[in-house]
């Protein structure tokens, strides 16, 4: 089963749910705290704070350029669950990444590991170990990846 | 020199108390069962719950020597050898750890079933010497107490 | 070996039985992660680890597409089986379960050291089939750890290594040695290294015989699943027919039996009464058959079976099978109670000495020998029954038929001064007959021939006072130790003497109710036997010595034959003495003294020095008894081995034994003081892979068709492949 996270929709409207919103409209900034909820079509993001960093075009209204979420970070969606400490939300780039002790659960399988990329273009995601501030694809020292699989059943007529 | 007895204070005293407080495992084969009796009838015949078990396990062997003009041979050698280990039955800790052994003449004589009944005659004895040499060496190792390492003063 | 890769076999995946269930867990740790969505791949970077269930693998990288179930593993990939093979390779594709697949490039090493090397492998449900193959237990690998050609190897077109069977087989293999192919071996199949023979063919043993010349035994075993096998050995020789050996084993559920016969159909020379003149008797058919074994019935109930014969007397000497001088046979059923024994026997000989005529041999069927010591005490003693019955036969000599009873009461106890006394009282009912008496081969052992009985009655009274205390920081024991005995009158007179021929005094007997051995003759009267047990005991040191001597109260002097020890009223002195020095030096010295002239009657030294590996044996006796009712003759005899290791993997050893009799000890031996009887000499490599040994032998006696004469053996073995 493919997972739901391919062709996400980023333009799909996003809305929030905070106990305290504060906006900073010189900085193009919003601040979300306390259990702060977001939606966008079928995938939520869930996280103690979330920054948003917003563009706002000379006419028309503002759109969400990216979100900064921090305090045990969760990303559902129907097909797989992400758990992390922080979590980044960049919209343009069509990319969701999680960091610090990342659990990534998908049906029974579940890994582990530093930091999660997810590409919502491609449904490709990376885990690995890198811990510090690593350019994707270059894991930094240490952080070991660690992962379970559980066969999929698979139809006899393969 | 030192010397005292060491079953000093008879059948109470704390040697032949130490003895009697200990089980003989079985042992298999024949010989087995002539060390097991004088084992018995040296160390005493234990309560029901013995603190200690004895294992013992037994190599019997007959070798010929004295090889006379015609190649045959004069006299054989029946050895009796024991390694043995006393056991607390509680824990499971080895307290001793040690081996006996003795041995006994036959002389080819001129008939070959008494040559067969000399080595079942030298089995017989060889068994209780060896039965005997393992109950000295317990009744030394109780004499100087270690085989109550554990026990409360 | 170079060889370029082949391409990889097409991945096994589909159509082959997936022994993965869906819900089985595949366990991943990597440095790096990537799981494509779009195709299902998982693609794992950095010393990646994956185990499933007791098959693991580790690579640099590992592609897992989880859609067909496909594993690709690259770059020092090493895969481990559950009974602990391994397998390293450049390339594996395996499926899920880690075990079956393709392997590039594969050393397979297994778990008792044998490696296979292979350009190409594919593993099937666990059976690993390897392409242009090489197999070799010997480490590949100097002392210092440079790399080293293997001692030998077996190269094969094709070698399958199946974990579950616990085979290897090969294809076209040839074994090489140093490089150089010295056997084809067309196929055959060896165990992985849990013990066990290889079926096929084993390798030959050569040996130099001087009455056979140069021996060749060519063995080929036969195994018929895990319980049985048989070898087949046949030997061609230079200087005689051809024989072959047959060996057959067979494990029941109630115990092993084997059964061993070497035969041959080659010339027999007999010798006339004076022993010079030689009767050829030409080609005859000559061999030795034994069978044994053991059956457990039940838990208590056991039976023990030998039977041993041949056909000539030199037959088993002349082939270098054994030096035996008499084969005994016997069958032994017993029983093992918690507080009884009981065996009932039978017994067969067949006597090789020279001049001894089958008909005399005895056969005893039954021997009956049952002992019964109840726990519980009587009067505070301890009761023990023994009883014993006889049937003894012999084709043209004396027959005796006896029963035995006997009835045994100690008690032991402790005094407060530490004295251990033992008070005994013991009745004995015999009951015998024979018949023949006057064929009886020795008439002063037949007895009167008619049925006879006797009732022995016996007290005895045996002290022991040990005293310890410590001394240089160990221990010293002294025993002191009295006997009295007062027995009936021994009525030995008119009962047949068949098993208490072979009287001799000793420390070991000393202190026996009856110094005669077995039943035939009882020791009557009256006596005290006394003696002294001294010990000092340190760690790693041990030194016992004792003495004893006893003394007739009647006046009965000639119960026992003249030169046992036991003949007049007072006894020789007997004695022994053992020195232990950790496990280095181990002294045993037993002696006993004439005692009135307190000359050396018997004297028997054994010396043993060092370490399991390098060591030294003497052993030594001389008999001056001057027995001179059985054929006892004086007698004096050294024999002395010893080993030495070194280099690691080489050792020597040789022993001999010298026959130092005088002609004043023994007329009737021709030589005078000094003449070897037997010695051997050997030198031998062994490591962990390969043994040979190459031993001289000399045999200076002759017995008839058995010469004296040099014997050369080359022995050679390939560890590992069970030859």
């Amino acid at each position: 089963q493919t997972s739901s996270l391919k062709n996400h929709d980023t333009d799909a409207p996003i809305d929030f749910d905070a106990a305290r919103i504060e906006v900073r409209d010189k900085e193009n900034q919003a601040l979300l705290s306390g259990d702060v909820k977001i939606r966008q079509g079928n995938m939520t993001l869930d996280a103690d704070s979330v920054k948003i960093f917003y563009s706002r075009p000379v006419r028309g209204d503002p759109s969400v350029r990216r979100l900064d979420a921090q305090g045990n970070v969760r990303l559902v969606s129907p097909s797989e669950r992400a758990t992390g400490r922080y979590g980044v939300y960049d919209v343009t780039e069509k990319q969701i990444t999680l960091i610090g002790d990342v659990v990534l659960n998908q049906g029974q399988s579940q890994l582990r590991g530093q930091r999660l990329a997810i590409d919502l273009d491609s449904g490709r995601s990376t885990l690995d170990g890198a811990s510090g501030t690593a350019t994707p694809g270059k894991p930094a020292a240490g952080g070991r990846v660690s992962g379970r699989f559980v066969v999929p059943p698979r139809n006899p007529s393969k | 020199c030192g010397l005292q007895p060491v079953y000093s204070g008879g059948g109470s005293g704390p040697v032949a108390m130490a003895l009697s407080d200990i089980a003989v495992a079985p042992i298999p084969d024949r010989a087995g069962f002539l060390v097991g009796n004088a084992l018995r009838d040296r160390l005493g015949n234990p309560g029901e719950t013995p603190r200690l078990r004895l294992e013992v396990e037994l190599d019997d062997a007959i070798t010929g020597f004295g090889i006379r003009g015609d190649n045959s041979i004069a006299r054989e050698r029946r050895t009796l050898r024991a390694r043995y280990r006393v056991v607390q039955v509680a824990t499971g800790a080895v307290l001793l750890d040690a081996t006996a052994g003795s041995d006994a003449g036959i002389d080819r004589v001129s008939s070959d079933f008494a040559v067969v009944s000399a080595e079942n005659s030298a089995l017989d004895r060889l068994s209780v010497e060896v039965a005997r040499q393992i109950a000295a060496r317990i009744a030394e190792v109780a004499r100087t107490g270690q085989l109550y390492p554990a026990a409360p003063k | 070996q170079t060889v370029s890769p082949p391409p990889v076999a097409p991945p096994l995946s589909g159509g082959m039985a997936d022994v993965v269930q869906p819900g089985d867990v595949i366990d991943f740790s990597a440095d790096e992660m990537t799981y494509a969505d779009t195709d299902q791949i998982v693609t794992a970077k950095g010393d990646v680890r994956i185990n499933r269930d007791g098959y693991s693998l580790r690579a640099d990288t590992v592609e897992y597409n989880r859609r067909t179930g496909q594993v690709e593993a690259r770059g020092n990939v090493v895969t481990i089986d559950p009974e602990g093979n391994q397998a390293f390779g450049d390339r594996v594709q395996l499926t899920e379960s880690l075990r079956d697949g393709a392997i590039d490039n594969i050393l397979l090493v297994l778990n008792d050291g044998g490696r296979l090397a292979a350009a190409s492998a594919t593993r099937v449900n666990g059976v690993s089939t390897l392409n242009r193959a090489v197999y070799s237990p010997c480490s590949v690998t100097g002392d210092e750890g440079n790399p080293r050609e293997p001692l030998w190897c077996i190269k094969a077109a094709r070698i399958v290594h199946d974990p579950a069977r616990h085979r290897v087989s090969y294809k076209q293999a040839r074994l090489e040695f140093l490089g150089v192919p010295i056997l084809f071996l067309p196929n055959f199949s060896h165990p992985d290294g849990s013990a066990g023979r290889a079926s096929g063919l084993l390798l030959p043993d050569i040996e130099y015989r001087r009455s056979l010349g140069l021996g060749v035994g060519l063995p080929y075993n036969i195994s018929f699943g895990s319980d049985r096998d048989v070898t087949i050995k046949p030997w061609l020789y230079t200087g005689a027919n051809p024989a072959v050996a047959l060996q057959a084993r067979r494990l029941f559920k109630a115990g092993p039996v084997q059964f061993d016969a070497f035969m041959t159909y080659a010339n027999l020379t007999e010798f006339a009464a004076d022993n010079t003149t030689e009767l050829d008797r030409g080609d005859r058919f000559r061999g030795y058959f034994a069978a044994k074994g053991q059956f457990q019935h039940s838990s208590r109930w056991r039976s023990t079976f030998s039977v041993r014969l041949t056909t000539d007397d030199t037959f088993n000497r002349r082939y270098g099978l054994d030096y035996d001088d008499s084969l005994r046979s016997t069958y032994n059923l017993e029983r093992f109670g918690s507080d009884s024994y009981l065996s009932i026997a039978a017994f067969a000989f067949q006597d090789l000495r020279r001049g001894s005529r089958g008909g005399e041999t005895p056969i005893a069927l039954p021997l009956i020998d049952y002992r019964w010591t109840p726990r519980e005490t009587v009067f505070g003693g301890q009761i023990s029954v023994e009883a014993n019955a006889l049937g003894l036969y012999r084709t043209d000599g004396q027959r005796i038929a006896r029963g035995i009873a006997s009835g045994r009461w100690d008690r032991s106890f402790l005094t407060n001064f530490g004295q251990r006394i033992t008070a005994t009282a013991l009745l004995r009912g015999d009951l015998y007959d024979s018949a023949n008496v006057d064929q009886a081969t020795r008439p002063e052992y037949a007895g009167s021939g008619k049925i006879d009985g006797r009732i022995l009655p016996l007290v005895a009274l045996d002290a022991e006072w040990p005293f310890a205390g410590p001394l240089f920081g160990g221990t010293q024991t002294i025993t002191p130790r009295v006997q009295l005995v007062g027995a009936g009158g021994g009525q030995n007179s008119g009962i047949p003497n068949e098993d208490a021929r072979a009287v001799d005094l000793e420390d070991r007997t000393i202190f026996d109710l009856n110094r005669f051995p077995g039943y035939d003759r009882w020791e009557g009267g009256a006596r005290v036997t006394y003696g002294a047990q001294y010990s000092f005991q340190r760690p790693r040191f041990a030194l016992t010595t004792e003495i004893a001597q006893s003394m007739r109260l009647d006046e009965r002097g000639d119960l026992f034959p003249g030169g046992t020890g036991l003949s007049g009223r007072l006894s020789d002195i007997v004695g022994r003495t053992t020195l232990k020095y950790g496990r280095l030096v181990a002294l045993t010295h037993r002696y006993r003294l004439d005692k009135s002239s307190l000359s050396v009657r018997r004297n028997e030294i054994d010396l043993n020095v060092g370490s399991s590996r390098t060591y030294a044996t003497l052993a030594y006796i001389r008999l001056n008894r001057d027995i001179n009712t059985e054929d006892l003759a004086d007698r004096e005899e050294i024999r002395v081995g010893a080993r030495a290791a070194f280099a690691k993997y080489w050792s020597v050893f040789g022993s001999t034994i010298i026959d130092l009799t005088s002609r004043g000890e023994d007329p009737t031996f021709g030589d005078d003081g000094f003449s070897p009887v037997r010695s051997r000499v050997g030198v031998a490599y062994e490591d962990e892979c390969f043994r040979i040994g190459v031993t001289w032998r000399r045999d200076y006696i002759a017995d008839r068709d058995f010469r004296r004469g040099d014997t050369y053996q080359l022995s050679v073995a390939f560890k590992n492949l069970g030859f």
